[in-house]
């Protein structure tokens, strides 16, 4: 469908965390009115009050009550984000019978890139090798005789969905039957969609993967390319651009491979191409992700090409205005993904109250997050806090911006995973780039191995005791717990001083 | 106040910590007091200054009923508070207290009171920010005790499952 004249007017945002905030501040720069939504475990979401109208629903995977505040606000685009129902080709064509633009590819690009196998098959057609992999499995038993087919190890992947959620690598016949239900009953979770499928698992592969934008008239750009293959779990750790030893002719090879295939999909939006390397920086595709990404920051600051501006101004029809020579990098950049994950206890996830919160800020440091002093992170949701970036001339230089960064940040009251970020930014292998995505394992013994300096006894009784919550005495802001809670539960003081509507 | 800790290695520390005025403590332990002075910053981080004028930079990452996480100056600490009644219950070599080492709710039980496990096989599975991870006993035995059931919340450091060794 195509939008009416003069552009979209009103984007409801149907996401939550910091890529709702990412999206309502590229509208607004753009002067669109936002609406968001919002769970009862969210009801401490800053989004809500960022937005000109927010809704309360059930369910961020809701179609139908998603659809019923888009009515109810009268919005004329819908902004999926990451995750929940950003992929989901059902989703898409609902707003467009509702006459609600889709921010994102068509319906039919979406059936194309989220069916794994017809992906692979546009890939083959547009001559780039992929992994050898199977279709959906639709039993265990069927599953378990695939993968002797393909042999292990195998990777056990979400057909509906990516992000490392529902994903499971097996070594061997016996754990396999255990870990499909597993990935099946996660991928049901995190998507709505229990399918998985099955790839062959690739020993010490690099993942690269290459940011495209295409309009809606045919114009096709790839923004260069963003190394993630710091993986814990399949889940990005960090991302950067650009992938540090990448020759340049495979660089200039993938960056075309990526557009080729999108082109075979008629993809139009934003999407990125996923790779995995081998040691002789041989590339196979993987699968296209259909959506804007949690890392596509690192692209911005390195290109300058605003990714989600330009998003909603392709879904409002406009022609690019940016040829391919005009795309450089500039320097480098670096992610780091800050969770609610225990990096002293195998990254267990889990929510809490934010006690105190401030970020950094030094040249070159950019944070796209969500918390605040005094919000309770909901533990029904993704654990991620906080993406830290940083833009330098060099790698060398980012990675010192980012350890200055780290030193300033500040998180108290849920555990986190900065501890381990210290500890992997002056770690040989990653100062010298050199990380596959099984680098972790090594990594994380040696991060556990650390031989912490035995301080006096004195000095951690007392740590223990000021750090009490139960402790009369606040910690250090002025504020106990309580007191934060009831100022932001009664306060009638938002972010923008804009109406908060519920819906019945 | 009275302190009991262990430390992630196994070290007991047990100590008292006594607030003066808004920034002198004393902490006592093994036989010895000593003085310090507590400063806050606006950073969320305390300044503690010993009696030899050397300054550390505390900063808290976590604190519940169970445990503490603290850093001071560049040194991760994770504290388990022990209380007088669970000293020594985790300690005997043919009893294993299973405790969360994450807070989440129980999603599934596999096993009841009294049921003989093997090492390794599943007791319960938790669940945390959609991340389901299955709970296996540490060695052969009885199922002793349950604390929890299906559907529970539990906190980091809250006890789940006690086996006694055995066939």
């Amino acid at each position: 469908m195509s939008v009416k004249k003069g552009g979209i007017k009103k984007i409801l945002v149907a996401n939550r965390g910091e890529i709702a905030i990412r999206v309502i501040r590229a509208a607004r720069e753009l002067g669109k009115k936002v609406v968001t939504v919002y769970t009862p475990q969210d009801v401490g979401g800053p989004w809500r009050y960022m937005s000109d109208e927010s809704y309360e629903i059930s369910n961020y995977l809701d179609i139908d009550q998603i659809l019923d505040v888009a009515k109810k606000s009268k919005s004329d685009a819908i902004h999926p984000g990451y995750g929940f129902l950003s992929e989901r080709e059902d989703f898409a064509k609902a707003c467009e019978e509702k006459g609600i633009k889709f921010i994102g590819p068509s319906p039919e690009s979406l059936l194309m890139s989220g069916d794994k196998a017809i992906a692979r098959q546009k890939a083959k057609e547009a001559g780039i090798p992929t992994v050898p992999g199977s279709d959906v499995i639709s039993s265990p038993e069927e599953g378990l005789n695939t993968a002797r087919k393909i042999g292990f190890p195998v990777l056990l992947k979400a057909a509906g969905g990516g992000g490392g959620k529902g994903m499971r690598p097996c070594f061997s016949e016996d754990e396999f039957v255990h870990l499909f239900k597993q990935a099946s009953e996660e991928a049901k979770a995190a998507f709505g969609d229990p399918r998985v499928y099955l790839e062959k698992y690739i020993q010490n592969p690099k993942h690269i993967e290459v940011q495209v934008i295409a309009d809606e008239h045919g114009k096709y750009l790839h923004l260069f390319e963003r190394d993630c293959s710091l993986q814990r779990r399949n889940q990005k750790v960090i991302e950067e651009s650009p992938s540090p030893h990448l020759p340049e002719n495979v660089r200039q090879k993938m960056c075309k491979a990526a557009v080729d295939v999108m082109k075979k999909i008629n993809y139009f939006n934003a999407g990125t191409v996923e790779f995995i390397v081998d040691r002789d920086w041989n590339f196979y595709f993987i699968e296209i992700n259909a959506r804007v990404q949690v890392e596509h920051p690192v692209t911005e600051l390195v290109t300058g090409v605003d990714i989600v501006k330009r998003q909603i101004k392709i879904a409002q029809g406009e022609k690019l205005d940016l040829d391919q020579e005009q795309v450089k990098v500039h320097g480098h950049a670096m992610e780091l993904r800050i969770y609610a994950e225990d990096p002293f206890n195998d990254f267990m996830p889990s929510g809490g109250l934010v006690n105190f919160y401030r970020e950094p800020s030094l040249p070159g440091v950019r944070c796209d997050g969500w918390l605040y002093s005094g919000i309770s992170v909901p533990s029904q949701y993704d654990p991620l806090l906080l993406k830290l970036l940083a833009k330098g001339e060099n790698r060398q230089e980012v990675i010192t911006k980012l350890l200055v960064a780290l030193e300033e940040l500040k998180i108290d009251g849920i555990k986190n995973n900065i501890p381990f970020f210290k500890f992997v930014l002056k770690y040989k292998d990653f100062v010298e780039g050199n990380i596959d995505t099984w680098s972790m394992k090594k990594i994380l013994e040696d991060f556990k191995n650390q031989v912490v300096e035995s301080l006096p006894e004195p000095l951690l009784l007392l740590g223990a005791y000021l750090s009490s919550f139960s402790s009369p005495q606040q910690f250090s802001n002025g504020y106990t717990d309580s007191k934060v809670q009831k100022v932001w539960r009664k306060s009638s003081w938002k972010f923008s001083g804009r109406l908060d509507v519920r819906l019945k | 106040m009275r302190l009991r800790l262990k430390t992630k290695s196994g070290k007991r520390i047990e100590g008292s910590v006594m607030k003066k005025d808004e920034q002198t403590y004393e902490v006592s332990y093994a036989g010895k007091t000593s003085v310090f002075k507590v400063y806050r910053t606006p950073f969320g981080s305390l300044i503690i200054e010993d009696e030899n004028g050397k300054k550390h930079k505390l900063s808290r990452i976590f604190s519940s009923k169970y445990e503490r996480v603290i850093e001071i100056d560049d040194s991760i600490f994770n504290l388990e508070i022990v209380s007088p009644e669970a000293m020594g219950e985790d300690e005997s070599p043919d009893v294993a207290l299973i405790k969360s080492s994450f807070s989440g709710s129980v999603k599934k039980v596999y096993v009841k009171k009294n049921d003989k496990v093997q090492k390794g096989q599943a007791l319960l599975d938790l669940e945390s920010m959609k991340m389901i991870n299955t709970i296996k006993s540490p060695i052969d035995g009885i199922v002793e005790d349950l604390y929890i059931s299906e559907g529970k919340n539990v906190m980091s450091g809250e006890k789940l499952v006690k086996i006694k060794s055995g066939n």
